[in-house]
């Protein structure tokens, strides 16, 4: 829902802005026709006098605020786009090009309305063709214009933040006024055309009517900065405040805004109303549509015809042909008309003739006639004067389009009158139809939202409230139902309970019964518990005797454990000599490798002794003999090594088995103190055992003397519990009959629910 | 234990052997027609038995370290000081085509003097020294050795013996590189 608001927000910031601006335009307008106003008397010899300019500066104003407006709202448009993520929204940014088309079509649109209201009080010199081509002459760079300030302005806010688009959206006045300086512009040279061509206005007039209306829109340029500065915006703030167009969570158009637009309608439609009767009525607004007739006859050049014989004047129009009769005067000097015609009033004419004081074309209507002045040459100096009804058809004409165009006002008031309405009553509508609905009982319709307003507000807090309410008569039937189920297994329960005491009220008697049992048993008991305490006194002797036997027995096993000990010692002994030996060998086994080095190289000697003794030839054959018996010894000698080595293998091999026989008599030693450790253990458990059982026995006896005092206290007891079991079987009776009361009730609470719940369907849904 | 001893053994026994043939050695003549006797210094070459006339042996020696000679041919094995004299350690198992390999610790070095060169031969094993009549040397039967360098064979304790023609052996092409002036 918040984000529901948040998006209409945004269009609603335009719209409210888009108003503001639309007030603060008709403040600007009074001031500018307050200007114009004050600058009449300056201007005063344009024609037609005030109600001229008052017409041309109304025409302008009319589509300068409308341009203006729509200028504005595009201008909001790209900036409204940058400021819109900010609440949420996604809508789509307008394309300069688009937005320059509309403008230009608009721009037709409201010309051609300026044509024909133009052409309701005017007749216009020029034809529809030309008049569009000057809308287009004069659109076009306006729209080129708007085109290229808005695509700056798209390319400027493509890269600002939403806070900036909103500062440079504070800076619209300054822009708006701007533009309203170049629509007076181009307003300026609309209207001077206008009168050129539709007026007849001569070319050197025209230019001073363009300088005036420029001039006007240059003086209302700061008055409209600032009315729209220091005036609209603390106005807008007032307006903001209060609430009109805003809420706490952002703009947003309200009900009150509406109600305010369809009052504003309202009130356009009876200023509509009355300004067309009033001018249809009105005779200073007919004498004015007849100078303003009679002004555009005039404008073109009269030739005055004379005829003696009638002594009546006839006035042709060149332009047209058309022959007016009029009366004809002279004027003789600078302040006497003379006239051949004598009329009532004529002084008063004479009087206003000569305040006129000039040449130019100079209309006075009186009660019945009409009088022109001057016609004709320079020679004659005079006017037409002709009857008032020669121009009534002309007038009734007048009016009768005025009437038209009131109408155009009304269809447009009442049109905005009854769409607002419409926006108004419609969610208020459906929300009725829902509301009955709901009370008929279709919980499930719900109501569209049609608009953004309190009415909104309204449907979603009803919707909301609809839910609720349904969801707890959804809730409320469940609980009945449960509240059903609970009283149903209450009546179950309570038979069952009544089931309970007759069954109870059976065991009581039961009870009576096996408590004469229990007396009789405790009796027994305490006999047998005597009886214990006896052998008990016997079983704490014997358990005495065999304590002070286990100590000795632990004791010798304590000097067993000794013994072992001592072999365990012995043999590691055996052991650690043993190794001894083996390593001795190990050394004896070196020495013999020496030995045996020595006899290789004693065999090599003999053989080299040989190999010399041979060198020596015959004197060496003894040397040859020694060296044969030095290598007989040396054979000798190595059988003799060879002896010891097998020897010296023998007793090593002997040594390692030694060495193994010794560690495994260790680990068997080592066994048998284990043993006879867990032997001495064994005793000592035993005794503490035995200890225990003595204490045990003990207890035994003094706790059989304490049972056999509670055996008989206890048969006491149990016969003051029998009387009190014969109470229990009464009130059992009792209780038996109070469930029977209790199930009564239970049926009751039943039926009393089954109708509830009857009517509970009803709310089911 | 003592029985044990005995078998094992006879200390006793022994010595009185031992004195017997000193006595016996003492009486012995030298056997002087042996004329046409050719002394051999035998030995192992690939498990087999070979022998060369001992007045070419000079020394026998265990293994010393050899400094091998780089360029040298796979037979040269490289070469020792011998007394400040440099002398080539030849390995002649590949010349005389029989099976090479490691040798155990009974393997030795014969230091030969032939045509004033110094060269030592690598055996497996050194028999000893035995006689053996000139005559009894005939052609060789055998198939095991390159003939070109063989002498010829001889029987000894009915073991026959391939005798080495020493000169034709250290001549041969595989040591060309290797002999160095004394």
């Amino acid at each position: 829902m918040n984000k529901h608001i948040q998006i209409d927000s945004a269009k609603s910031i335009s719209r409210a802005r888009l108003l503001l601006l639309a007030g603060c335009y008709s403040i600007s307008a009074s001031a500018i026709l307050f200007t114009v106003g004050l600058m009449y008397d300056f201007f005063k010899e344009v024609p037609g006098g005030i109600a001229d300019y008052i017409k041309v500066i109304w025409v302008i104003l009319c589509f300068t605020a409308v341009g203006q407006m729509i200028y504005n709202e595009r201008l909001l448009a790209p900036i409204q786009s940058y400021l819109e993520p900010l609440s949420g929204g996604d809508r789509k940014r307008w394309n300069p090009l688009s937005a320059a088309a509309i403008l230009l079509v608009l721009w037709l649109v409201i010309c051609t309305f300026i044509y024909i209201a133009l052409s309701l009080f005017t007749e216009t010199g020029i034809s529809f063709l030309g008049f569009i081509a000057l809308v287009l002459a004069t659109g076009l760079p306006v729209c080129g214009v708007f085109f290229f300030t808005l695509k700056e302005k798209a390319k400027k806010t493509d890269d600002i933040s939403g806070e900036k688009a909103f500062n440079a959206l504070l800076k619209l006045p300054l822009a708006s006024a701007l533009f309203s300086l170049a629509m007076w512009f181009f307003a300026g040279l609309f209207a001077t055309f206008g009168f050129h061509y539709l007026i007849g206005l001569s070319t050197s007039k025209s230019f001073e009517v363009f300088v005036t209306i420029v001039c006007a829109g240059t003086l209302a340029f700061p008055a409209q900065y600032f009315l729209f500065k220091y005036f609209s915006e603390p106005l807008g703030r007032l307006f903001l405040d209060k609430d009109i167009f805003v809420s706490k969570e952002g703009y947003r158009f309200f009900l009150r805004g509406k109600l305010t637009i369809s009052m504003g309608a309202l009130v356009l439609y009876t200023v509509g109303f009355f300004g067309v009767l009033i001018y249809s009525k009105s005779d200073w607004i007919l004498k004015k549509q007849a100078e303003m007739f009679l002004n555009n006859i005039l404008a073109s050049t009269l030739s005055v015809e004379e005829n003696p014989t009638q002594k009546t004047i006839y006035a042709r129009l060149e332009s047209t042909g058309e022959i007016y009769e009029a009366a004809p005067f002279l004027i003789v000097s600078e302040n006497v008309i003379l006239s051949r015609v004598d009329l009532p009033r004529h002084d008063e004419l004479i009087k206003a003739v000569a305040e006129r004081n000039d040449t130019r074309v100079r209309l006075l209507r009186l009660e019945d006639l009409v009088v022109t002045l001057p016609v004709g040459t320079s020679e004659m100096r005079g006017g037409l004067i002709y009857p008032y009804e020669n121009i009534l058809p002309m007038l009734n004409e007048v009016r009768n389009k005025a009437l038209i165009f009131g109408a155009l006002i009304l269809l447009v008031a009442t049109g905005l009158g009854v769409l607002t309405a419409r926006d108004i009553s419609r969610p208020l509508g459906l929300m009725r139809e829902e509301a009955r609905r709901f009370s008929t009982g279709d919980f499930e319709w719900r109501s569209k939202l049609l608009s953004d307003d309190e009415a909104a507000d309204l449907a979603i807090g009803f919707r909301a409230m609809s839910d609720e309410i349904v969801k707890q008569v959804k809730h409320v039937n469940k609980l009945i139902e449960n509240i059903e189920l609970t009283v149903h297994h209450l009546g179950a329960s309570a038979g069952e309970l009544e089931t309970i005491a007759r069954q109870q009220a059976a065991g009581s008697s039961q009870q009576a019964a096996a408590i004469q049992q229990a007396v009789t048993t405790a009796g027994e008991i305490a006999a047998t518990s005597k009886q214990i305490a006896e052998s008990a006194l016997t079983v704490h002797n014997v358990a005495t005797e065999s304590q002070s036997a286990c100590e000795e027995s632990s004791k010798g096993v304590s000097r067993t454990i000794g013994g072992v000990e001592e072999v365990r010692e012995h043999v590691n002994a055996v052991a650690h000599g043993t190794l001894e030996l083996g390593q001795l060998s190990l050394q004896i086994g070196g020495i013999m490798d020496i030995i045996e080095e020595i006899n290789e190289q004693t065999n090599l000697l003999s053989v080299n002794a040989s190999i010399e003794a041979s060198g020596a030839g015959e004197e060496g054959k003894r040397f040859a003999v020694l060296a044969k018996e030095i290598r007989r010894l040396n054979e000798g000698t190595k059988d003799a090594t060879d002896q010891i080595r097998s020897l010296v293998d023998l007793i090593r091999k002997s040594t390692t088995s030694t060495i193994m026989m010794a560690e495994e008599s260790t680990k068997v030693v080592d066994s048998w103190a284990k043993q006879v450790e867990r032997l001495g253990e064994a005793f000592s458990n035993i005794s503490a055992f035995v200890e225990l059982a003595s204490n045990a026995t003990g207890e035994i006896r003094t706790s059989t003397r304490q049972q056999t005092t509670a055996c008989e206290q206890m048969a006491q007891v149990v016969t003051e519990v029998k009387e009190v079991a014969d109470q229990v079987v009464i009130s059992s009776k009792e209780t038996e009959k109070s469930m029977a009361d209790l199930a009564d009730l239970t049926n009751n609470l039943k039926e009393f629910v089954e109708d509830k719940s009857i009517e509970g369907e009803n709310l089911k849904c | 234990m003592t029985e044990n001893h005995n078998d094992a053994y006879d200390t006793r026994a022994i010595l009185e052997r031992m004195r017997e043939e000193y006595w016996r050695g003492i009486t012995e003549e030298i056997d002087e027609e042996a004329q046409d006797q050719l002394s051999l210094l035998s030995f192992l070459l690939g498990s087999e038995t070979f022998a060369m006339p001992a007045v070419y042996g000079k020394e026998i020696l265990k293994i010393p370290p050899v400094v091998r000679v780089p360029r040298t041919p796979p037979t040269v094995l490289g070469i020792v000081n011998l007394r400040g004299i440099i002398t080539p350690i030849v390995d002649v198992r590949s010349v005389l085509g029989l099976k090479t390999g490691e040798v155990a610790d009974l393997g030795r070095v014969v230091i030969t003097e032939v045509g004033e060169l110094y060269t030592g031969i690598l055996v497996e094993e050194v028999l000893g020294i035995t006689q053996a009549p000139r005559e009894e040397i005939v052609p060789v039967s055998t198939t095991i050795a390159k003939k070109d360098y063989l002498e010829g064979q001889v029987l000894v304790d009915d073991r026959p013996m391939v005798v080495l023609n020493m000169e034709k052996l250290l001549n041969a092409p595989d040591f060309k590189p290797v002999a160095i002036r004394k």
